[in-house]
């Protein structure tokens, strides 16, 4: 009986058992990867309907993040600002900018822009600004120096790990709430503080957990309810 | 070695708690409830008339699906959206609280509406009106799903052929045409409106624009149900109170300010025997009233006025006639102790009516008030307005005679509730134009020619006056009208030629008027509105436009005109006396109201308060009357798919798959008769406590719902998704004559049966001493007497008060204990607080509101009748409700032969006492949930609370298996993506009551929608809508918690420097179910906080844990109940002696052997 299949088909064989083996491996691992907090958007950078520089608003205008970010210490969301928060100032400056038409558009027509959201905690988990603004958690612990960006990426994972880390030692990372010298800027707003010299931040934690009463919950019910 | 739990065994003898007659029958089927945490069926798909392999056909086809484009791989894009101008005090992601008015029958209920971001999630009372604490009744907590039902009525429909076919129109093409609609009427002749009687000042303003306009226009008023005596009882001031067939705490108007002051009334527990009030009641049908009576008498309501006249000679008041004396014997002791104690208690007592009594009955008992000097010191004159308004009897008179040639009918549903000798949907089609102004198209809408949509009272501006204490309430809209209805004041408007109002215009002018303050006033008027508005009421006097009815003129008007004595006769106080086979039957308020709130969900599946129905009404009768009729209750031998079923609506078809179910759930049918032969079939319920020969129906339930529309028609679902299927109407037997009850009716038994969802056999707790109460004296003898009960009686009583004393068999975490504990030399996390709770029995009455509020605040789903029947259904607090009798048989008399009923064949049956016990989560320092997670989803948090992670549940129930309490719920479906309605789908023969995947999801090719849009408007967003296969259950509300605790933290850093306090105010917030609780039965607190109102509960000496000896140290524990029976009635020997007899019939020994031996098992 002739043979019905060439010699090379014997390798085929094992070379195709190899491939599937491989393929399945690398399946199992992209799954698996993807059910790891480690899959997150850290660099997730779209491209927003009008180029904000938050450069140029906060380092060079020294813009402070509350005049946009309005509630972000009375509620549990900060908000984005309304057209109407552009407008006060570009009314004036750079009203004629073609950067700047869509934020016109919605002034004279009322249509909302519709920026892209960039940081996106699941619905069933209760994230509030303003606990965290309000004990000292800065807003570049979460978000990372956003006064230096030009399109705002994400800078950390976000993950539920990665929240735990601060509510487990949160002396690693609290500043104090109010400046050490009167009319500068609090340092939870401030995104380029630095630790005073002559104290780490490990001491200046400890103290500040101690003095805030700083107690962040550790359990599923502080977020998810 | 296993560790197994033995409770203690229940007593053999003694009194006896149950639940259910199914239970006291002890058929197999109650039996299997018991052993099964799920009933039968509730863990399995088959019932749903899915088979595994339709159910993997459609697997597959969603997996294919889902495999065309790979869409589930790529994150998807979200944005942001910002308003373009900021609106005023909008803060995205906090609520914006505003005051407004819930428009009432008699008065309306003031309300704060919580809301965000623009849509309203929830309805609170308004603590700052005068008069009004910040609960609601259940009704007050559901008309927010009313707000976002997605039935309601959304264009405006013409006929085509009248009742059969209609075509939609736009509002603008109805206003174009308007005016040459009301250039027709010239003077009014030949025009009507048929209104609902309403308190607004600006209604009755608009009311009187109409008829100047229109002179000869009839103004005619129609409630189907009429309210109480014209009196509001401050009950905090009672000593004694007696009810004549009166459900003043179930269903009347006046129930949250009844509430409140008869639970102070009951609070009152001082060491003399006399500050705490005594309630005497004599009523036909077991109400809730009737569960909290020290003394209950069981009546027919035809013989309440015999009742009535016995009492008033006894209090000296005359009723001018002889009448016969109600009974003898022991009747009569009751009536002449009952009266006695009301003398004695003069300026103190108060005898309280039904309004389904004759007026005349009324009259005398209004006259036997004045003579206990009621008027003036227990009740005050109820603003009732007295409008010159044509009946539905004379207005049927005239259409009958051709007079009226357009009725305009405002509100209401006339051709639903009219009293049935009219034939008002006849009537109504003889009428060449009706217009018809109204929230759903319904009944009515189908006999008109033109329907007008609706607007919610949450969607229009409008103003009312407060139940009872006659404050003028501002009725403030909380969003723009979400169906395109209108109001019935911009209807009257246009009627009566006024410009239309884009805002509060109309209300702003009444107010002008009532207040004094000019509009042109400027700053004034600005500052009056606003303050108005801000609060909710006028805080300052009013003119009313409406001349007020007194009491003075309600007393006398039994035809003696100079305010003498009253000539009654004995035909006006009682009914014809019953022949041998003749019934009475009693027409009743629902939870449902009188039919208007029958959309809801909320209150379709809310339990009865006594006989633990959802979704229908039912014929109720007692177990004697039963067995008279030869009715018996279902057995394991009744072979239920054999009887025939003729309906063919998909809801009144048994299930015929899961045999014990079906058993437990099929219930016989009967038809009844009336004496001018109008009759209805319906199931029957046996319900003890029921006065023999007298049978009773709720009204409002047996909506049709006309399919009006082309669109209508096409689709399979009815218009009215809730509404339509759900029990039977009973205003078919209805008449005017004899509008609260009628005699005379026969009664047929049939040989079908009937589907009910009863929840009462669920949960079962095999009578451990759950509930437990004390006789006023004995707690005054022992006030630590509830503790002692049971197996309690051997633990020792430590200073901890009870229930943390006990052993358990984990290791206990101590949490938030500040005595020192291993591991934690200083105490654990003193600082953070300890949630409790106490629920105090002796004055929660079983109102459900409780229920309701859980249910809008924690976004529980409605599941529908079947999954009711099936167990599934998902309140997180319940009330349980536990019968108890005098006289129980002896144990062998359960294992003798029934009697024909299917029930022991004994007296006891028929007059029990009834408790209320509200039972959620307990929050179990040792939650025996807790070990049995595989994926720690539920665990106990550092301030004590049981929490669950929804997101991290995977469902597999052994937490739902191992509570003690049968506190979970658990996600059968996607109850919150999918309709509520049971109809067959044309696919494969399911029903689309059963979620089919994503095929069936909101834009699936089956098209038959999930969750409405309007629907998730509703949803609190601080809590998560948890999808199908998540176990969820009580949490203390977390998200309140939560939001208190950062709002703290909030206002701490007031400084800047966060130097302010972080410990939240001692009882700074409440939670859902303490909020509205009337009686103020339900407190919440910190236990770690020695000032709050919980921690000073748990001193009480009544204070007991549920199940405490299980070692599972329950945060949530109760108040036990006290009764307060007056020595000289007869029978007062029994009264409130439940957990006592139990006590003594169960040697002392029994629980020492008992509790050792179960320690044994415990630790070996």
């Amino acid at each position: 009986m002739a043979n019905i299949f060439p010699p090379g088909t014997n390798q085929t064989v094992i070379k195709a058992g190899i491939f599937l083996n491989v393929v399945g491996v690398l399946v199992v691992l992209a799954v698996w990867y993807y059910f790891t907090p480690k899959y997150s958007r850290v660099g997730y950078e779209p491209t927003q309907p009008v180029y904000f520089q938050h450069d140029i608003h906060v380092n060079q205008l020294g813009l402070d993040c509350r005049y946009c970010h309005s509630y972000v210490e009375v509620s549990g969301h900060s908000n984005f600002p309304a057209t109407q928060t552009c407008m006060n100032c570009h009314r004036q400056v750079q009203k004629d900018n073609p950067k700047l038409q869509p934020i016109r558009d919605s002034w004279a027509t009322g249509t909302p822009v519709a920026w892209v959201k960039i940081h996106n905690v699941p619905d069933y988990a209760y994230f509030n600004h303003s606990a965290h603004v309000n004990r000292g958690v800065s807003c570049v612990s979460c978000h990372g120096n956003v006064d230096n960006m030009n399109t705002v990426y994400q800078a950390e994972s976000q993950s539920m790990g990665w929240c735990l880390n601060c509510h487990r030692n949160p002396q690693n990372f609290v500043r104090p709430l109010a400046a050490t010298t009167p009319g500068e800027k609090s340092p939870v707003f401030d995104l380029e503080w630095k630790v005073p010299d002559g104290t780490t931040q490990g001491q200046l934690g400890l103290q500040l957990v101690k003095d805030l009463k700083i107690n962040p919950p550790k359990d599923c019910g502080g977020c998810h309810r | 070695m296993k560790r197994e739990f033995h409770h203690p065994p229940e007593p053999k003898s003694g009194r006896k708690y149950w639940r259910s007659v199914e239970e006291l029958a002890n058929t197999p089927g109650f039996q299997e409830q018991l052993k099964r945490e799920f009933p039968q069926g509730a863990a399995e798909l088959d019932g749903d008339e899915v088979t595994r392999r339709g159910f993997m056909k459609f697997m597959g086809a969603s997996l294919a699906l889902a495999g065309i484009g790979l869409t589930g791989c790529r994150r998807p894009l979200l944005h942001m959206v910002p308003f373009s101008k900021g609106v005023e005090w909008e803060i995205p992601g906090n609520a914006l609280h505003y005051a407004t008015a819930m428009p009432r029958r008699a008065g309306a209920l003031p309300l704060v509406a919580t809301c965000y971001n623009g849509r309203p999630t929830k309805l609170e009372g308004n603590p700052i009106v005068p008069g009004f604490t910040g609960s609601t009744d259940h009704l007050g907590q559901a008309a927010i799903l009313d707000l976002y039902d997605p039935d309601r009525s959304k264009v405006i429909l013409t006929a085509n052929e009248r009742g059969n076919d209609y075509a939609e129109q736009s509002w603008d093409d109805f206003w174009k045409g308007f005016p040459a609609l009301t250039d027709g009427f010239a003077n009014g002749a030949g025009v009507a409106i048929l209104a609902e009687p309403s308190l607004s000042p600006t209604r009755e303003r608009l009311r009187g624009e109409v008829q100047k306009k229109f002179p000869q226009l009839v103004w005619a008023e129609y409630e189907p149900w009429v309210a109480d005596m014209p009196v509001t009882v401050d009950l905090s001031k009672a000593d004694v109170i007696l009810s004549l067939d009166s459900d003043f705490l179930g269903a009347s108007e006046g129930t949250v300010q009844n509430i409140a002051g008869f639970a102070a009334g009951r609070r009152r527990l001082g060491k003399t025997q006399e500050t705490m009030s005594r309630l005497y009641v004599v009523e036909s049908r077991l109400t809730i009233t009737g569960g909290l009576a020290d003394h209950r008498l069981r009546m027919a309501s035809s013989n309440i006025g015999n009742v009535a006249t016995t009492l008033a000679a006894k209090l000296g008041v005359s009723a001018g006639g002889s009448f016969a004396a109600p009974a003898s014997g022991d009747t009569d002791t009751w009536l002449t102790e009952c009266a006695r104690d009301l003398q004695n208690a003069k300026g103190r007592a108060y005898v309280f009516c039904g309004s389904q009594q004759p007026t005349e009955v009324q009259h005398l008992v209004a006259q036997m008030n004045d003579a206990l000097g009621a008027r003036g010191t227990v009740s005050q004159v109820r603003f009732v307005p007295k409008v010159a308004a044509t009946s539905i009897t004379d207005l049927a008179a005239q259409i009958t005679a051709g007079s009226i040639k357009t009725l305009i009918v405002l509100g209401g549903n006339p051709a639903f509730n009219a009293p049935a000798e009219l034939n008002f949907t006849d009537l109504l089609k003889k009428v060449p134009t009706v217009i018809r102004h109204g929230l759903y198209v319904d009944e009515t809408s189908a006999t008109s020619t033109t329907h007008l949509p609706g607007a919610h009272f949450l969607e229009y501006w409008g103003d009312n006056i407060s139940y009872g204490t006659t404050s003028y309430l501002c009725q403030q809209p909380m969003i723009l009208p979400l169906y395109n209805g209108i109001s019935e004041l911009d209807l009257l408007a246009a009627l009566a030629g006024l410009p239309k109002a884009k805002g509060p215009e109309f209300v702003q002018a009444t107010f002008t008027a009532l207040a004094g303050i000019a509009a042109s006033a400027g700053q004034a008027f600005d500052d009056a509105w606003r303050q108005f508005v801000h609060d909710g009421y006028y805080n300052g006097g009013v003119s009313l436009p409406m001349a007020a009815t007194d009491l003075q003129s309600f007393t006398q008007q039994a035809g003696d005109a100079s305010g003498g004595a009253l000539t009654l006769t004995s035909q006006q106080v009682a009914g014809k006396p019953l022949g041998d086979d003749e019934y009475e039957l009693v027409f009743t308020l629902g939870l449902i109201d009188d039919g208007r709130y029958a959309n809801n969900g909320w209150l379709q599946e809310l339990p009865d308060p006594v006989s633990r129905l959802t979704w229908d009404n039912v014929l109720t009768m007692s177990p004697k009357t039963a067995e008279k009729l030869g009715i018996k209750i279902s057995t394991s031998n009744d072979n239920f798919s054999d009887l025939p079923n003729t309906d063919v609506n998909p809801r009144k078809t048994p299930i015929g798959i899961i045999p014990h179910v079906d058993m437990m759930t099929a219930f016989p049918m009967v038809e009844i008769t009336t004496p001018d032969n109008r009759s209805m079939q319906l199931p029957v319920l046996i319900a003890p406590g029921q006065a023999d020969s007298t049978l009773s129906i709720a009204l409002g339930w047996g909506r049709t719902a006309p399919r009006l529309t082309k669109a209508d028609r096409d689709v399979v679902t009815p218009t009215l998704r809730v509404a339509e299927g759900a029990g039977f109407n009973a205003y078919q037997l209805r008449t005017s004559t004899t509008p609260g009850f009628v005699g005379g009716v026969k009664v047929k038994k049939l040989d079908t049966t009937y589907p009910l969802a009863i929840t009462q056999m669920h949960n079962s707790m095999e009578g451990r001493g759950l509930v437990r109460e004390v006789p006023l004296d004995l707690y005054h003898q022992d006030p630590a007497f509830v503790q002692k009960i049971g197996i309690d009686k051997d633990v020792p009583q430590g200073d901890l008060k009870g229930y943390q004393n006990y052993e358990s068999a984990y290791d206990p975490p101590a949490l938030n204990s500040k005595k020192p504990q291993p591991g934690y030399p200083d105490g654990y996390q003193t600082d953070r607080p300890a949630w409790g709770m106490v629920i105090d029995l002796n004055t929660c009455v079983g109102c459900n509101s409780c229920v309701i509020a859980c249910q809008a605040e924690n976004n529980i789903p409605v599941v529908g009748k079947f999954q009711v029947i099936r167990g599934r259904e998902m309140h997180w607090i319940r009330i349980d409700r536990y019968f108890a009798s005098d006289n129980p048989p002896q144990p062998d008399a359960l294992d003798t032969p029934l009697g024909t009923s299917g029930l022991p064949n004994s007296d006891y049956l028929d007059d029990p006492q009834m408790l209320f016990q509200p039972m959620a989560c307990q929050q179990c320092e040792n939650a025996p949930c807790e070990p049995v997670c595989p994926v720690n989803a539920t665990v106990t948090n550092e301030e004590g609370l049981n929490v669950m992670a929804y997101n991290r549940c995977i469902g597999t129930r052994y937490c739902a298996n191992n509570c003690p309490y049968k506190a979970r719920r658990f996600n059968f479906f996607n109850y919150n993506d999918r309709p509520i309605t049971n109809v067959k789908l044309p696919v494969l023969g399911v029903t689309n009551e059963l979620f089919l995947g994503p095929l069936a999801g909101r834009d699936g090719p089956l098209t038959y929608k999930g969750s409405p849009e309007s629907l998730m408007l509703q949803k609190n967003p601080n809590v998560t809508v948890r999808i199908r296969g998540v176990m969820e259950k009580c949490t203390y509300c977390i998200q309140r918690i939560e939001e208190a605790k950062i709002d703290q933290l909030r206002k701490s850093n007031n400084d800047g420097a966060g130097s302010g306090n972080i410990t939240l105010a001692t009882d700074s917030f409440k939670v859902a179910c303490q909020q509205v609780c009337p009686a103020e039965a339900i407190v919440f607190g910190n236990l770690n906080d020695d000032n709050a109102k919980v921690s000073l509960l748990k001193q009480d000496e009544r204070n007991y844990g549920v199940l405490a000896y299980l070692g599972v140290r329950p945060r949530t524990s109760y108040l036990g109940r006290v009764r307060n029976p007056n020595p000289a009635m007869p029978g007062a020997a029994n009264v409130g002696h439940t957990s006592v007899i139990e006590e003594d019939d169960a040697p002392k020994a029994d629980h020492a052997d008992a509790k050792k031996v179960n320690l044994e098992k415990l630790t070996t």
